[in-house]
């Protein structure tokens, strides 16, 4: 089981969005666009915040081979990455790659999201989820997250 | 009067402690060592001091006690350097005449190397946000078990080697530079020879990062006394100017920027510039933050020493960098080598070098300008200091 370390107001949706197996994150009306971390208002605008159902396929943008136990508990190695949603160009959220070996995980590759249960002590009761990306073998749907500038 | 305030202040003293790994010293005990030291070496007594500034351990009020003196609070409108806000603070304070004599200080001591405390009973649960917008993305990170700076900076570290071909042996450089000079410093705590084939067989911690791209954790205090221009005639040691300063409010935290791996030195480092004539070009020595070896790399870039992406073959062999190179780098060690004194041993090194008083490292060539950096990822602050 996963730890959520903080749930409030404005990320509820977020860590509940794995229930249905489809990854939401919020999304401005005003301009059309996702953002991310959660915020109580656009950053752009200000303007009302929801959230909206985003594709959960995308690109490892960066990431890390984490090899320091940092919790006891923890096993390493484990891998941290910044996955760049198919969404929309720099919509990117911190998450693990799993389903492969860490040695195997590269800038460019195509990811899929699957949901881990998860606890916080927040939320006791709460149905929540921590998105992580598996390989995936689907399109190149990304542009931005795997080229080369 | 100057265009900006700080120019019209000055570094008049600086002071360290004992500085070693477990060292059973208490923070104040530290703490005394430096400001006690800085504060002689500005030819000032406690009594003269206007105000303290530090963050975290040690706090002002602690020490102003021990120092028996009773200073002014002192708030500054300039807080987005990180490390170096205080040390900011005390310059625009005084290029304001709001003070004439500012001690600043940051006392470290090691901490241990996991991020669960053991919970005593009743003790109260701690704030769930960290309030700051630049830290808004870190619980994103910590429920992806990314605890450490170290992973969250790998990442930016990693990105760089992708887009810019940024290799393990050029990090390398800068921890072995660190090291060479750590070798001439008495107080660093690492300063036995160190190989490059050391530095890529070290275990790793969070790739591309290895144990020896990591800063040393150590106890220790530094001090300065940041004082009117005006006193530094009468101060017994040459007195060191703010030539600019910069910090950055660290838009985009550590994942989301747009220009990303940049960091919030990209700003700090523009409005540095943007507060002075004088040019990258002219800078004799740098002494920039190196938590990580990357962030070094970083600041090079963020800074202009070179072009984006370039801090690789800049530092790539170690000669520019070097005590006899064009652009001597970490004189003292570095965090790498002489210990983990969050920004404060670069600036102490930087007054030192300036002074030509740095001993068996001092750089031969002539030095009038040196650049100082603090920081990575959101926070980041940076001083040109001039003789």
């Amino acid at each position: 089981m996963r730890n959520i370390p903080s749930v409030v107001d404005n990320d509820r949706a977020y860590w509940a969005s794995g229930a249905d197996g489809l990854l939401r994150l919020p999304f401005c009306a005003a301009c059309d666009r996702w953002f991310f971390p959660p915020a109580g208002t656009c950053p752009s605008c200000s303007g009302e915040v929801g959230f909206r159902d985003t594709s959960g396929t995308g690109t490892v943008f960066t990431y890390t081979v984490n090899v320091q136990r940092y919790k006891p508990d923890l096993p390493t190695p484990y891998v941290v990455a910044l996955i760049e949603l198919d969404d929309q160009s720099g919509l990117r959220i911190p998450a693990n790659v799993v389903g492969c070996e860490p040695d195997d995980v590269k800038i460019g590759m195509r990811v899929e999201v699957s949901f881990e249960p998860a606890t916080s002590r927040d939320e006791p009761d709460g149905e929540l989820f921590v998105p992580v990306f598996t390989p995936s073998d689907s399109g190149t749907g990304a542009e931005s997250g795997g080229d080369r500038r | 009067m100057s265009s900006y305030p700080e120019q019209d202040a000055i570094i008049s003293g600086i002071g360290i402690s004992d500085i070693g790994r477990k060292t059973r010293t208490s923070g104040i005990d530290l703490t005394m060592q430096s400001v006690r030291a800085a504060i002689a070496d500005a030819g000032l007594e406690p009594t003269d001091i206007d105000a303290i500034l530090t963050l975290g351990d040690t706090p002002a009020d602690e020490t102003a006690r021990h120092l028996g003196i009773e200073p002014e609070k002192l708030g500054g409108p300039y807080g987005d350097a990180g490390l170096l806000a205080p040390v900011q603070q005390a310059a625009v304070a005084v290029g304001e005449q709001r003070a004439r004599h500012v001690l600043v200080y940051r006392t470290v001591q090691m901490m241990g190397g996991t991020v669960d405390r053991p919970k005593r009973s009743g003790e109260k649960p701690r704030p769930r946000r960290d309030p700051r917008p630049v830290m808004s993305d870190v619980p994103y990170l910590l429920a992806a078990d990314a605890y450490s700076a170290a992973n969250w900076l790998a990442m930016h570290c990693r990105r760089h080697m992708y887009e810019y071909g940024t290799t393990r042996e050029q990090l390398g450089a800068i921890a072995l530079n660190a090291r060479t000079n750590a070798a001439l410093n008495p107080a660093a705590v690492f300063r036995d020879a160190m190989t490059m084939d050391d530095y890529l067989g070290a275990r790793a911690v969070s790739t591309p990062f290895g144990l020896l791209d990591c800063d040393v954790p150590v106890d220790g205090s530094i001090a300065v006394v940041v004082s009117h221009r005006d006193h530094g005639s009468e101060a017994p040691n040459p007195a060191i100017r703010f030539a600019a300063i910069g910090g950055a409010s660290g838009v985009g935290g550590w994942t989301q920027r747009p220009d990303y791996p940049k960091m919030a030195a990209t700003e700090a480092a523009s409005t540095l510039w943007s507060r002075t004539d004088l040019t990258p070009a002219d800078v004799d020595i740098a002494e920039l933050y190196d938590g990580f070896t990357f962030l070094t790399l970083a600041w090079l870039e963020a800074l202009g020493f070179c072009g984006d992406g370039e801090g690789g073959p800049f530092v790539e062999g170690g000669i520019r960098i070097g005590r006899d190179g064009e652009l001597p780098l970490n004189t003292y060690g570095g965090q790498l080598s002489a210990g983990r004194m969050h920004g404060y041993w670069v600036l102490h090194e930087a007054c030192l070098q300036l002074r030509r008083e740095a001993g068996d490292r001092q750089v031969a060539k002539p030095l009038d300008v040196a650049a100082v950096s603090v920081g990575g990822g959101p926070i980041a602050g940076c001083l040109l200091l001039t003789r």
